[in-house]
């Protein structure tokens, strides 16, 4: 074992010195760490055109989103207030996964799902790790959640099954076998089929879970299940477009990398809208350091709905990071240009770029 | 930003985080993008990353949570680094070299996998340490670690009865 072990360490050694490390190649990382710029460009052309992208980690300068409410409008200059998208009855938000809704207590934050993570064998990714409704992270067991089968973390737990939470939770699509599970302690997990789709409800409140898994239903929603290519902007190219509403649509490239699955769903209202119209429209063009081609990565569209009937869509691609117009421009993607629509439950499910995500996630925060 | 002795440090710690990248990666395009996505993370907080003791460390950390993303959220499970082809294994001459099966082993280890050996055996890092980068326990370090020695025994084995 411990020759085994050298030969390690000297083969390694060797590889380690064929990287070029040369004065032009270290000013350029450095420059380009400073500038944003360049990255996943330079990555893809090395990989080439596989279908499989690499999704890179994207890292502008870490902007928290500070909304008070995960689906309130920005934080930032005073967009219209009013009410136009889809209202929930009273304390209650409607999630969507893959065709099914549910209502959910408005307070409750996003999570992980029992899923496969490619192991083979159903695990929970992330447990405990919570987007608080505000659109902030926590890793706090005792808050209440919507998960989704998204890894929200490399740490798998496969004990998920029989685990008594110590907090409610709605999985929506985890790989969760139909039936009803005693937890102990009075918890109980009941899991529905709607359609293909698996809903649970843990709860040691029985009417609570009753009345969330009585909720899900079938859905026609705004946003497309599976694009066979990022989406695309385009729609209405009037300059008075006034929009009185937003779809988000996130998508995330599916385990082939082929194609894209819708991750979450989002309805916004007027004030945001209004204020991404505004806040594209002022962007900063990336001009020669737009990105060439589409990324295998993230990617939102986001679909503001005018009056009467118009519609205008802009597209994120979150490893660039920009944002794309009605015109096919693309623009820089920034705080402003993220915070009108980044919110809620986003920060869940997208994770190329720091705009979205919570700094420190991965990395303890410093002393 | 140049504040902080930030461009001093990157002169001198981006050569040495280079390699490492590319012991981790595999390729020289994804070691400049892992360091430079590192860059980008440390930059607005230079500051506070200064003042540690080991700044180099959380740059490290951020190059493997880089690299460990990019796995994570791609869905892809395989280093895109070239394997390398033998030319005439019956020919002595041309038998490979412990490095080539070091690289050819590396090169078929899942990104995970791949860390904990980089981090085991380039870095010398103990497993709690290697643990901790991944979000994982020691024993399933231990196990990555132990599961490349056994691909390499074998890699070497196969070249032995093959020569």
């Amino acid at each position: 074992m411990h020759d085994l072990e050298q030969v390690f360490r000297d083969g390694l050694a060797e590889l380690g010195g064929e990287a070029d490390t040369a004065p032009p190649v270290v000013r350029r990382v450095v420059e380009q760490a400073r500038s944003g710029a360049g990255r996943r460009r330079r990555s893809a052309l090395a990989i080439g055109a596989a279908a499989a992208a690499v999704v890179l980690v994207a890292g502008l300068g870490a902007v928290l989103l500070g909304q008070r409410s995960g689906v309130e409008g920005p934080a930032g200059p005073s967009p219209t207030p009013p009410a136009v998208a889809p209202s929930a009855p009273g304390g209650y938000r409607l999630e969507f996964w893959h065709g099914v809704a549910v209502y959910v207590p408005a307070t409750w934050g996003w999570g992980s799902a029992p899923t496969d993570p490619g192991t083979g064998a159903t695990a929970l990714c992330g447990a405990g790790q919570v987007v608080q409704a505000d659109g902030s992270r926590r890793e706090q067991r005792t808050l209440p959640y919507v998960g989704r089968p998204i890894a929200l973390s490399n740490a798998c737990d496969g004990s998920w099954a029989h685990e008594r939470p110590q907090a409610p939770y709605v999985w929506l699509g985890g790989d969760v076998p139909v039936g009803t599970v005693d937890l102990g302690g009075g918890w109980v997990r009941k899991t529905i089929a709607v359609g293909d789709v698996r809903v649970s409800v843990a709860s040691a409140d029985d009417a609570l879970r009753q009345a969330i898994l009585s909720s899900a239903h079938e859905v026609t929603g705004a946003c497309s299940p599976r694009l066979g290519n990022p989406p695309v902007a385009g729609g209405t190219k009037v300059a008075d477009f006034v929009p009185v509403s937003m779809t988000v649509c996130a998508y995330g490239p599916t385990g082939t990398g082929l194609d894209y699955d819708l991750l979450y769903e989002q309805e916004l209202s007027m004030g945001p809208a209004k204020y991404l119209v505004a806040a594209v429209d002022s962007a900063r063009p990336l001009g020669s350091s737009s990105c060439y081609g589409a990324s295998g990565g993230e990617w939102a569209l986001l679909r503001l709905r005018g009056n009467p009937g118009g519609f205008r869509d802009y597209v994120v691609d979150m490893s660039c990071p920009s944002i794309t117009d009605q015109n096919g421009a693309q623009h820089v993607l920034d705080s402003e240009t993220a915070r009108p629509w980044a919110v809620g439950g986003i920060n869940a499910v997208l994770h190329v770029n720091q705009l979205v995500d919570v700094p420190d996630r991965f990395i303890p925060p410093l002393p | 930003m140049t504040g902080d002795g930030f461009d001093a440090w990157a002169s001198a710690r981006v050569p040495v985080l280079l390699r490492f990248a590319y012991v981790v990666t595999g390729s020289q395009a994804e070691a400049e993008d892992a360091v430079q996505a590192a860059l980008e993370r440390a930059l607005p907080r230079w500051g506070r990353i200064s003042r540690t003791e080991d700044p180099d460390a959380y740059v490290r950390r951020m190059i493997v949570n880089a690299h460990i993303s990019m796995w994570r959220r791609s869905g892809r499970h395989e280093s895109p680094v070239e394997l390398v082809i033998l030319t005439d294994e019956a020919d002595p001459a041309d038998r490979v070299t412990t490095a080539e099966a070091v690289r050819r082993v590396c090169a078929g280890l899942p990104r995970r996998q791949r860390v904990a050996v980089a981090l085991r055996f380039y870095e010398d890092r103990d497993y709690g340490e290697i643990a901790s980068l991944l979000g994982c326990s020691e024993a399933t370090a231990r196990s990555y670690v132990h599961r490349a020695l056994q691909a390499l025994r074998r890699e070497l084995g196969e070249e032995r009865s093959d020569a």
